[in-house]
This record gives structure tokens, sequence and C-alpha cells, in this order.
């Protein structure tokens, strides 16, 4: 019960924090609402339906090990979202300013990758639930492997794409590793919830 | 971090972790992997839980053990079992857990 209070404080205050420093960081450059409004949304509108689909239902132990995975994994997007927020109204509030244009925006990135591979790294070191709704326990845990791998890798290569690409080049290159990561993790999620279905 | 390098650097159980890449398992059908007794089992698997990298979920009447490795102790399982690290102690019938040597200090 306390894992349970624990993983639905923990993004509660996550997103509380996201809402917050959106708020702000539209607040102070209204010419980014549309992205500062979609961080702001995004997360406790697919939180709630989230807790709203499990709402009503009497959760056995592994039914509940699956909704803590998942409030931990808002919490986790979360926190990836905070950060460039937080870093965002560093820049707006000028406390970055002795970098320079340039060394800021790759300080930015180079945090960002970093925190993605730390991300990445303990992926899968929360234990799978034994659950057999939509997969098998050894199908979740090989899931969670390669996602972790493929963050970490993601979090490595835009790490060192804000490092040493040129100024010029690195936001795009950047944007394409991380499409290209967390689109391969979405791709064999989903190729695992059809074949399961199929099964 | 020592728990770790302890819990890996032992062959047997390195092999336990190896098994439940595959998945979850209960503590019969690893014990069955294995010829040792269950005893020697159990203090195996207490050694990988003390160092956070399985979990137990009792299940009625049986336990079930879960892989909690990250990334990074995954690459080092890789690396300890490429270079047969602690191989010699079992050779030499020094992996007990329960002996007074450490495992893996030859």
């Amino acid at each position: 019960m306390t894992d349970m209070k624990q993983s639905f404080l923990l993004p509660l205050s996550m997103v509380t924090l996201v809402v917050l420093l959106g708020a702000t960081a539209w607040a102070r450059e209204p010419d980014g609402a549309i992205a500062f409004a979609i961080a702001i949304f995004m997360l406790p509108i697919a939180w709630s339906i989230i807790e709203w689909r499990y709402r009503g239902h009497e959760l056995d132990e592994s039914g509940r090990e699956d909704l803590a995975t998942v409030r931990y994994s808002v919490a986790g997007a979360a926190l990836m979202l905070a950060v460039p927020l937080a870093m965002t109204l560093f820049i707006s509030f000028g406390i970055t300013a002795t970098l320079g244009d340039d060394l800021e925006k790759r300080a930015m990135g180079v945090i960002f990758g970093i925190l993605f591979l730390i991300y990445g790294n303990y992926t899968p070191k929360r234990a799978v639930s034994l659950s057999e709704k939509g997969c098998s326990p050894a199908q979740r845990q090989a899931q969670t492997r390669f996602a972790g791998r493929a963050f970490m890798l993601t979090g490595l290569l835009y790490t060192l794409v804000w490092m040493f690409a040129p100024i010029s080049w690195a936001l795009p290159l950047a944007m394409a590793v991380l499409i290209s990561g967390v689109g391969l993790v979405m791709l064999r999620a989903l190729t695992l919830r059809n074949r399961s279905k199929g099964e | 971090m020592s728990s770790v390098f302890k819990a890996l650097s032992d062959p047997t159980r390195r092999r336990v972790l190896e098994i439940l890449q595959t998945g979850p398992k209960t503590a019969g059908e690893l014990a069955d992997e294995f010829e040792f007794s269950k005893p020697t089992m159990s203090a195996h698997f207490a050694v990988l839980k003390e160092a956070g990298l399985v979990d137990t979920r009792r299940d009625g009447k049986s336990v079930i053990y879960r892989l909690k490795l990250s990334v990074l102790e995954d690459a080092l399982l890789g690396f300890a079992q490429s270079f047969g690290i602690g191989n010699q102690a079992v050779r030499q019938g020094t992996s007990d857990p329960k002996s007074k040597e450490e495992p893996g200090n030859d």
C-alpha cells in the first residue's frame, strides 16, 4: 500500500512541478505559448486518462504493480519535461547569460542527454509486473531491457551531438536521434502488443 | 556497489541472472537448473537480493524471482561472464556463498 501511495505522490509532485515551470515559462516567453501549453496540459491529461481507466477496478497485486509502473513512467516523463523547462527559465532569467548563446544551447542539450542516459540505465531496474495482461511477464521484461538500452544509447548520442556537432546542425541532428530512439521503443512495444493480441 | 561486484563475481549467481534474463522464474524452477543443495541456492539468492539485482514476490506457495538489472549492471554481468571471473574459485570448491573465503577472490 505504501508503494501505491508513493507511486501516486511522486508523479503528482513531478507533474505539479512541470505545470508550475511551464506556466512561468509561458508568462515569461509568450512566443513559445504552444510548446509550453503542450508541456503543461499533456501529462495531466494523459495521467488522468490512465487513472480513470484503472478507477473502480479491484486490483490484484499484479494490477497494482502495473499501475505503479505506469505512474512511475509518468513521473519519469515529467522529469524529462521539467529539466528543459527549468533550463528555459534559467536562460529567460539571464542566469546562464555569461555562457553565450551557443554554449547555452550546448549545455542544455548535454544536460538533457545525460538525464536521458541515466533514465535509460535505470529503466530495467524496476522489476516487471507478473500480470499476463497485454503480454507475458517475460515479454514485458525483454521490452523493458530493450527500452533501457535504447534510451541509454539515445542519451549518449544526443549528448555527443550537442557536444561536437556544428551548432547549426546540432538541433535537427539531436531531434532525429531522440525521435529515432523513442520511436524504436514505441514501435517494438506496439509490435509486441499486436502480437500478443493475435495469440 | 561492492555488493553488486560480490554478487557478480560468482559464476553460479551469474548463471541465475542469465536464467532470469529469459523472464521471471520460481525458486524451484531456478534450483532445478543447478545441482547444489537448497540451502546453498538460498544463500546465492540472498546475495543477489541483497545486491538489489533480483526481486522476490510470493505467489501462493511459491516464491517468484524477477530480474532487477540496470543497463550498466547488465553490461557488467556480460563482462564478468566473458572473462570468467570467479570460475577458478568454483573449480577449487570455494564458491559456496556460506564459506568463509569470499567467492571470486582467487
